[in-house]
């Protein structure tokens, strides 16, 4: 199937771009996401040359993270993302208080990932681990801390969302409401990866 | 990858394969084949996410092949890497 046949197969999907060339969201954005994603490969590089370098040391610590603390919060951000998703199929249907309804969902929903982020840190602490204990720990937190980072931007460009949701204006509200998707998309997709790297694959000791 | 799926679909596979990532390494965790399978199951869930909810399958290619070439790059660095660490 050609590709604008794709796409108009599939009608309330990029409607503001050009030809078979529609985007789901603004162009910036995704720029943006394509260079933020750049960089975390550079750091799943990192990592893999470590492990690579001291795989007991790895092992060792990934022994001492929860791996079920992960599990629970990858659900979590895969059950918000999906209803930022049906929040913007609801946008392009023009059921904007279905749309807002489903990005405050998504946000409590989502809000589970900090909290458990937030008791995982301070376990790691208070058990005397930090980002100085070994290796594997200085990556743990800077990988985890910076992609909560960008999950604390992500729950602010939502609130915004769910402002502009209560007096929406049209196009340009639903382009807000499909980039700050998009985004939210990233914060999901960066940790499908660093759930498996940091917690499961590369064995235990 | 996965066709025209509901976005609840995509959501359910994306739950069920986070739940196999998770069952492998509960069963199998030391191993090399565990650690593949868990990162082979961590792709199919970045392809879903891309297609099915930022919703790049139907649209502008050249971005959709730059996160195509993203996970499939990270993704065989990351199962490279395994093959490199001793395993017994």
């Amino acid at each position: 199937m050609s590709e604008l046949a794709e796409v108009q197969g599939k009608p309330d999907v990029g409607k503001s771009g050009a030809g078979g060339s529609a985007l789901p969201c603004d162009s910036g954005v995704l720029f943006f996401i394509c260079a933020d994603m750049g960089m975390f490969a550079l750091f799943f590089l990192l990592f893999t040359i470590g492990q690579v370098s001291d795989p007991e040391t790895y092992r060792a610590s990934r022994a001492m993270l929860d791996p079920a603390i992960g599990l629970a919060n990858t659900l979590i951000l895969i059950v918000s993302g999906w209803l930022v998703v049906r929040a913007v199929e609801a946008g392009r249907a023009g059921d904007w208080a279905g749309a807002r309804l489903r990005v405050i969902m998504a946000l409590v929903i989502g809000s589970g990932f900090a909290f458990l982020k937030v008791y995982e840190y301070a376990h790691k602490f208070g058990a005397g681990i930090t980002p100085l204990t070994n290796e594997f720990f200085t990556y743990y937190f800077a990988f985890t801390g910076i992609h909560f980072l960008h999950f604390a931007i992500g729950v602010g460009v939502l609130l915004v969302t769910i402002s502009k949701l209560r007096k929406p204006q049209g196009e340009a509200t639903l382009a807000w409401l499909e980039s700050a998707g998009a985004y939210w998309h990233m914060v999901d997709l960066l940790w499908v990866v660093l759930f498996p790297l940091l917690y499961l694959a590369g064995g235990v000791a | 990858m996965s066709g025209r799926l509901s976005s609840t679909g995509a959501m359910l596979l994306l739950v069920m394969l986070t739940l196999g990532a998770f069952v492998a390494f509960e069963f199998e965790g030391a191993s090399l084949v565990a650690g593949l399978s868990i990162f082979v199951i961590a792709l199919a869930k970045v392809q879903l996410i891309i297609e099915q909810f930022m919703h790049l399958r139907w649209s502008h290619r050249p971005f959709r092949q730059v996160l195509y070439f993203w996970s499939t790059i990270v993704l065989a660095v990351l199962c490279g890497g395994l093959f490199l660490i001793p395993w017994s």
